[in-house]
């Protein structure tokens, strides 16, 4: 249940903007939060921008494109070129400060050339905390974070999300494909592809709840405690599937999927914490 | 701690946890992986709640995850 406080805390801080450029990724919060913006703003003072590259599963492009089209969200896809920046391609622990500037600078444009006033991301309150280095290009560009502003959590917008009708009410958090390569493995399109058509093996059989991290020749697949048990079952159709991926030996991980798995070997001075910019 | 010492303190770490003929493998462009290969019988149990103290012993040897290996017995790498 959300409070009616925040609620209309949230409205206050969408007029406050005035008319605004979304980065929609297509994920629950953008989502939820481009919806609202048509409620408060009207569709003409709102424009939910999707950042096309080969870091972005197909699968959240087509749910950012469904979604816009079925709500009455103006919608635009951009083609952003992080991958042509050897800063982001060489994948240091700072990575998503460089995809996020390079998005950031792109959407400022857009809302200049379209006279929109303000650009806006979808972190919210329970992203205080983690390793977010794209928070940095953000304030570096001055974008707003309505949903953090008004201090929602990630459960108060699913509930919400719910209400509204959105299909995302629910949708498992998917980050860019870029989060399952180790930091100093570099991102490449072939590996992103590789990851990316793993997971929708495993998306085929029914998981929901998982990463398939790149380990070099090495798949290593964090599932979701409540259903690694699946694991057993599908074995030899998830061996086969990830190897045809283009990985040469297949792991799943005993601890199961936890989020950002892969920051675990970061030193406290490599984090960079959205709330401590 | 060399590659080979940590594959034998994982290996001894399953067989405390009632885990017998494992085989541990080094993966990871780091080598922070241990890879397990385990008996099929052995299945059931590491994919259930006690995987993860399990895990927790097996790390303790100096690898940062720990994961099954799902290629199926006998088969290469």
């Amino acid at each position: 249940m959300v409070s009616r406080e925040k609620r209309e805390r949230l409205e206050s801080i969408l007029r406050e903007c005035e008319s605004v450029v979304i980065g929609y990724s297509g994920g629950v919060d953008s989502v939820f939060l481009a919806r609202v913006a048509v409620d408060v703003l009207g569709a003409d003072r709102v424009l939910a921008v999707t950042g096309k590259s080969d870091s972005i599963a197909s699968w959240m492009e087509d749910t950012a494109r469904d979604v816009a089209r079925d709500f009455g969200i103006p919608w635009l896809e951009v083609e952003t070129r992080e991958m042509d920046d050897p800063r982001y391609a060489a994948n240091p622990s700072n990575r998503c400060y460089f995809c996020k500037s390079e998005l950031w600078t792109r959407l400022s444009t857009v809302a200049h050339e379209h006279g929109l006033k303000t650009v806006l991301d979808g972190s919210n309150a329970d992203d205080v905390g983690d390793h977010r280095p794209g928070a940095v290009a953000a304030s570096e560009n001055a974008v707003r974070s309505p949903l953090l502003e008004a201090g929602l959590t990630k459960a108060e917008i699913r509930a919400w999300s719910h209400e509204l009708g959105l299909p995302t009410w629910d949708q498992p958090a998917a980050p860019c494909l870029a989060s399952r390569l180790p930091y100093g493995l570099s991102v490449t399109p072939e590996r992103l592809r590789q990851v990316e058509d793993a997971e929708l093996a495993l998306r085929a059989l029914g998981f929901r709840d998982f990463r398939v991290r790149h380990h070099g020749d090495v798949a290593r697949l964090e599932v979701h405690p409540a259903e690694i048990h699946r694991v057993a079952e599908h074995r030899a159709t998830i061996h086969a599937a990830v190897l045809e991926a283009g990985f040469t030996r297949v792991l799943v991980d005993l601890q199961g999927y936890r989020r950002g798995a892969l920051n675990e070997g970061l030193a406290a001075g490599q984090l960079v914490q959205l709330g401590g910019r | 701690m060399s590659a080979d010492e940590r594959i034998a303190a994982a290996e001894r770490a399953l067989a405390d946890h009632g885990v017998y003929g494992a085989t541990v493998e080094v993966e990871g462009h780091q080598r922070e992986i241990a890879a397990v290969h385990v008996p099929s019988d052995d299945w059931e149990r590491l994919m259930g709640p006690d995987g993860v103290s399990i895990a927790d012993a097996v790390k303790a040897a100096g690898f940062r995850y720990v994961a099954l290996d799902l290629a199926p017995a006998g088969a290469d790498g």
